[in-house]
């Protein structure tokens, strides 16, 4: 599903990303963690498509990204990728409604209002449709958000700390509608977060440390507990260990 | 994503700032209402002279001359081949009361005397009350006159009174309801009075030396190939110094002066415009920016850059559409008005109706201006990375390298802000080409937009770099970095600098032009002539000198020659470029076939200087010497030492030119382009004019009746009565020069706003941050207010300033007047900005002040 080979990126003389190679499967959900500045926020909007490597390849679904055009790429995250992010980022000027239709509406999709009304219903905002970010709680954002996000049956998605803005309770919530649209929707979910439970809940975390990947733990579905190669094969428990990194120091199990 | 979606999404962005939007297209309203409105006006007008002309001439042709038109040639052949002609002759003079009304001060007024043949007029008609008073002017069998409807109050006359027009007694037959032609533009000097002209010659003025028309209109027959016949004989006419006018060109004058007056109001129509536009453009600027974040969403959700785009050039579209069409309904529904209120002034009834092209001619330059200046702000939308979505900061940090290459790389990079300047360079000069149907205008006003924004714009670099150098100096520490605001990252100082300056620029370059004019128009102050004698013949030059110096001791009797140009240099006057359509003919055009008045004097007036050469003074040259004006000599292409020839009734006249003089023309004192050295030209025919300044009405109508009395034939004109009756088309005209003034105001500070709203983002956080490591509210508003007094300060400063570039020129042209720096205004300008631009910008921050900085920075980062 997204494949990424020898991805770097650079900001001047800064390698924020350095050399990462990847693999995901369709259906499959990882986490990506790692502290402040690691290069998660990075590698996602790489993955996505919004940004634009300094060197190497993105595979989304088989189509290598990096060299497509703007317009193509906004094509491609329209079709294959949705979005939650920490800040909910709801247009403030349309309603819950109008948030949710928006990327169908992008798409050309006639359907637009009818799937916004489902998926609204279905986050439990059936009550609220009408009502403008500003009139809703944190937590109804982000439903809101999650909704948007799947408005178009995204084969990918990306949550970028979907519940930092949140309660517990409300990230709780939020967490579990999450998990369980995408495997409504079968999508491939792409976490990135610091909450070591969050992470744990998912397939495969990619552990992140100064622009490299430096370790993939493998949680559930037979690979929990296990360490597992960054291309998605499972292999030794080892960190995986790049040369001249550090390896094991800060990293959790 | 179909347009029909884009409208809809562009309608829902503007959900909480659609009175922000209605505010700043309020610019574009007022600029295509004053162009709709000139615009419906003179087509309107147009429209009726062009139905109306042979109405309006009162004939299918006309030959006017300076003397008698000879009855062989050219109006024999119109004769002969069957056409019938009436003669008219104009003059002016005064017309007196022979039993003055003791309640009515005055016995005695200017008029304008229209001598006319029993068949005139051919077409139209001329109404009098009673109905019969124009048909007994009309018989010619006695002595009776038509007088115009201002003369009765004026003079205490009824119907049946006895008048003298020069030494011939008249009978008041009626009053002057309408005639062809106009009466209020022709009414500038003396009101019209019609009597038959078997009785011209009678009056005894018809004297050479006096201004008098001579005029033959003809009706000719059916199908008669008019402008092909003028065509074929405007040559030998003007040899002839005859000038043909057909009914095409009836109402010239109005025509010219809508055309000027439509003109000036479709520039600053434009003008408007382009504040409209950059305050749009502005406004575009403020809100894209605070949609960034949306924007970038809409791109991470699979928006193209192009859609964005396109939602946001809608959005600009839609504001400059709504915005023209208000302004063209407003433009028409004042033309209507006009054409009410203006009914007495035009020489036809105008009916203002609506026009699909002239609607559209209003209408397309609101919305290409907005357009065009949108562009700015909507290519921006391209460089904001969806990656915005994760990180806040993902702006294009590219550096361009050093030489051609990073030159080349910066051009890339700025590809879209170039397309932009030369999209936008092309709308104005396209616009205003268009507007003005002339390519030179269009030009001419781009480049001088181009040239202001870019002079304002190297003094905001330059403020930028004093601001840094004088930071250091200043105590308090709220000040310092009210002044550090301006060179700081973020900061709006050339946005602001640049728009604050254009405004003022344009306000005051106005106002100077408007006081400049006012000031000149003023007839009562400062010692100038109010009073002005004419047609003073050799021999009573003594016994009128005598009573001119009872009222005015200082003032001179000036003689004057009436001639014409024949040659240069032995070279005739080429007259074969001479504008033929009296329509587009102006007075620069009838350099070459006017008839002068010239004078001979041994010194200088104080209104005129010595330009070039030297001045024949006391000396008595042997040969005849001519001094000319030095515009004059550039504008025909004579130069030092030519040797001119001249035409003085029939008999050649030869001088050089030995000196050139630069003649204050606004003085308003008796001068001539043409003067000559004493001695050989004193023998001409001529006759003496006198100004002088008599500021009590009652001396000067006194004045009046004496000389008048003693002499019917002089002419005596009472600035102060021009005054009175230009007054109300003078008064029209400045109501109209004042609203566009206003609605430039209102355009400036529309974009101050837009100016100050789009500074608002790079302060409101650092405002914030401020609080947060202790500043209070006060000191925000300190370092806040420092930045946009400072800014609007200085913007209209340096705009007043560079407004006195423009003005100057522009009055010395073309009104030949020199401006006074009016240093009130621009101190007023400065200082009003000033506070003007503090008000908005705490209006705009408010809250940014008061609110807990935590507050702002969650509004601001979410």
């Amino acid at each position: 599903m997204i494949e990424v080979k020898s991805l770097t990126r650079k900001y001047g003389d800064l390698t924020v990303l350095h050399d990462v190679s990847l693999k995901i499967e369709r259906g499959e959900f990882v986490a990506v963690t790692g502290p402040s500045g690691s290069g998660k926020s990075t590698l996602m909007g790489l993955l996505a498509g919004l940004d634009r490597p300094t060197g190497g390849q993105v595979f989304l679904d088989h189509e290598e990204i990096t060299s497509l055009t703007e317009e193509d790429l906004s094509r491609v995250r329209g079709q294959k990728v949705g979005f939650v992010f920490q800040n909910f980022l709801l247009v403030q000027t349309l309603t819950a409604l109008e948030n949710v239709m928006l990327p169908a509406e992008i798409m050309g999709r006639a359907d637009a209002k009818e799937k916004a009304e489902e998926l609204l219903t279905r986050v439990g905002l059936a009550e609220r449709m009408h009502h403008y970010p500003a009139q809703l709680s944190g937590g109804e954002m982000q439903r809101v958000a999650i909704a948007r996000a799947f408005v178009n049956y995204p084969p990918i998605l990306f949550a970028d700390e979907p519940t930092g803005n949140l309660d517990s309770l409300n990230g709780d919530r939020i967490v579990e509608l999450l998990l369980d649209l995408n495997q409504t929707y079968e999508s491939t979910l792409v976490l990135i977060t610091h909450n070591p439970e969050l992470a744990g809940l998912s397939d495969r975390e990619f552990r992140l440390r100064d622009g490299k990947v430096v370790q993939v733990v493998a949680h559930r579905r037979g690979l929990r507990g296990k360490a597992s190669s960054p291309n998605g094969r499972s292999g030794s428990r080892r960190p995986v260990q790049k040369r001249g990194t550090r390896s094991g120091s800060g990293v959790r199990k | 994503m179909n347009l029909r979606r884009e409208i809809i999404l562009s309608l829902k962005q503007t959900r909480r700032s659609r009175g922000k939007f209605l505010f700043s297209a309020m610019a574009i309203v007022l600029g295509v209402a004053a162009i709709s409105a000139v615009r419906s006006f003179s087509s309107s007008l147009e429209n009726a002279v062009s139905l109306e002309s042979r109405k309006l001439m009162g004939a299918d042709m006309r030959l006017e001359a300076g003397s008698s038109i000879p009855q062989n040639g050219m109006t024999a052949e119109l004769l002969g081949a069957g056409a019938r002609a009436a003669d008219v002759i104009e003059f002016n003079t005064m017309l007196r009361v022979e039993k003055p009304k003791p309640s009515v001060p005055l016995s005695t007024r200017l008029v304008r005397v229209r001598a006319i043949a029993s068949e005139y007029p051919f077409f139209g008609r001329i109404t009098s009350e009673p109905e019969s008073g124009f048909a007994r002017v009309r018989e010619g069998r006695l002595p009776v006159v038509l007088v115009d409807s201002t003369l009765l109050p004026a003079l205490g006359l009824v119907e049946g009174d006895s008048v003298f027009l020069g030494k011939q007694k008249f009978r008041v037959a009626g009053v002057l309801r309408r005639e062809p032609g106009s009466p209020g533009f022709s009414a500038g000097i003396g009101a019209p009075v019609y009597i038959h002209v078997s009785f011209a010659e009678k009056t005894g003025l018809l004297v050479t030396g006096s201004r008098i028309r001579y005029a033959r209109y003809f009706k000719l027959p059916d199908f008669f190939p008019v402008e092909e016949w003028k065509e074929k004989h405007w040559q030998e006419a003007l040899n002839a110094n005859i000038t043909i006018y057909t009914y095409n060109e009836a109402a010239s004058g109005v025509r010219r002066f809508m055309d000027n007056l439509t003109r000036f109001m479709t520039l600053a129509g434009l003008v408007i415009l382009l504040l409209g536009g950059l305050g749009i453009g502005l406004a575009m600027n403020v809100f894209v920016r605070s949609r960034m974040d949306d924007i970038a969403v809409m791109r991470a959700l699979g928006a193209t850059p192009g859609g964005t785009m396109r939602v946001f050039f809608i959005l600009g579209f839609l504001t400059a559409l709504v915005g023209s069409v208000l302004g063209y309904a407003i433009g028409f529904f004042g033309a209507r008005a006009g054409a009410d209120f203006g009914a007495a002034y035009l020489p036809v009834e105008v009916h203002v109706r609506f026009d699909a092209l002239s609607a559209l001619l209003s209408i397309l330059p609101g919305i290409l201006f907005t357009m065009a200046f949108v562009l700015f702000p909507v290519f921006e939308i391209r460089r904001i990375s969806p990656l915005r979505v994760l990180r806040r900061q993902a702006e294009d940090q590219t550096e361009d390298g050093p030489g051609l290459r990073g030159f080349v790389s910066k051009v890339i990079r700025l590809k879209y802000e170039i397309i932009s300047a030369v999209v936008l360079a092309s709308v104005i000069t396209g616009v205003s080409a268009g507007q003005s149907e002339s390519i030179a205008v269009g030009a001419f006003f781009t480049s001088g937009v181009a040239l202001a924004v870019a002079v304002l714009y190297l003094l905001s670099l330059g403020l930028i770099r004093l601001s840094r150098l004088v930071m250091p100096w200043i105590g308090s520490y709220r000040i310092r970095q009210g002044i550090a605001n301006l060179h700081r990252p973020g900061n709006q100082t050339s946005v602001m600098l640049t728009s604050a300056g254009v405004g003022a620029l344009l306000i005051v370059s106005l106002y100077t032009v408007q006081a400049t004019l006012q000031r000149e128009m003023r007839f009562d102050g400062g010692g100038r002539p109010n009073l002005y004698i004419m047609d003073v013949q050799p021999d009573q030059r003594e016994g009128v000198e005598a009573v001119v110096h009872r009222y005015a001791a200082s003032s001179q009797l000036v003689p004057m020659v009436s001639m014409r140009v024949k040659a240069i240099n032995g070279e005739k006057i080429d007259r074969s470029n001479i504008e033929k359509n009296a329509n587009r003919r102006n007075w620069e055009n009838s350099l070459r076939s006017y008839e002068y008045f010239a004078s001979y004097r041994d010194h200088l007036n104080t209104s005129e200087k010595l330009a070039r050469g030297s001045f024949w003074g006391t000396r008595r040259p042997e040969n005849q010497e001519v001094s000319v004006d030095e515009r004059w000599a550039d504008r025909l292409g004579i130069r030092m030492g030519d040797l001119l020839e001249f035409d003085i009734g029939g008999a050649p006249f030869e001088a050089t030119v030995t000196s050139m003089r630069n003649v204050d023309w606004a003085a308003m004192q008796i001068n001539s382009i043409l003067l000559f050295s004493p001695g050989a030209i004193e023998e001409a025919p001529h006759i003496f004019v006198s100004s002088l300044s008599v500021p009590a009405e009652k001396d000067r109508f006194r004045f009046q009746e004496e000389l008048v009395n003693r002499y019917p034939n002089i002419s005596v004109i009472d600035v102060n009565q021009v005054v009175e009756t230009i007054g109300g088309i003078a008064e029209n005209v400045a109501l109209v020069v004042r609203s566009i003034a206003f609605s430039t105001l209102i355009a400036g500070l529309i974009i101050l706003t837009g100016a100050i709203g789009a500074g608002r983002f790079a302060r409101v956080r650092e405002s914030a941050l401020f609080k947060t490591i202790g500043a209070r509210s006060r000191d925000i508003r300190v370092i806040l207010s420092t930045e946009y007094a400072l800014l609007g300060f200085l913007g209209a400063l340096a705009g007043s300033v560079l407004s006195q570039a423009v003005s100057w020129p522009l009055l010395y042209y073309l009104f030949d007047l020199r401006a006074a720096v009016p240093l009130d205004a621009i101190v007023a300008m400065s200082v009003s900005t000033g506070l003007i631009s503090t008000l908005v910008g705490m209006l705009i921050s408010r809250g940014v002040a008061a609110s807990s900085p935590l507050e702002v920075l969650r509004e601001e980062t979410v």
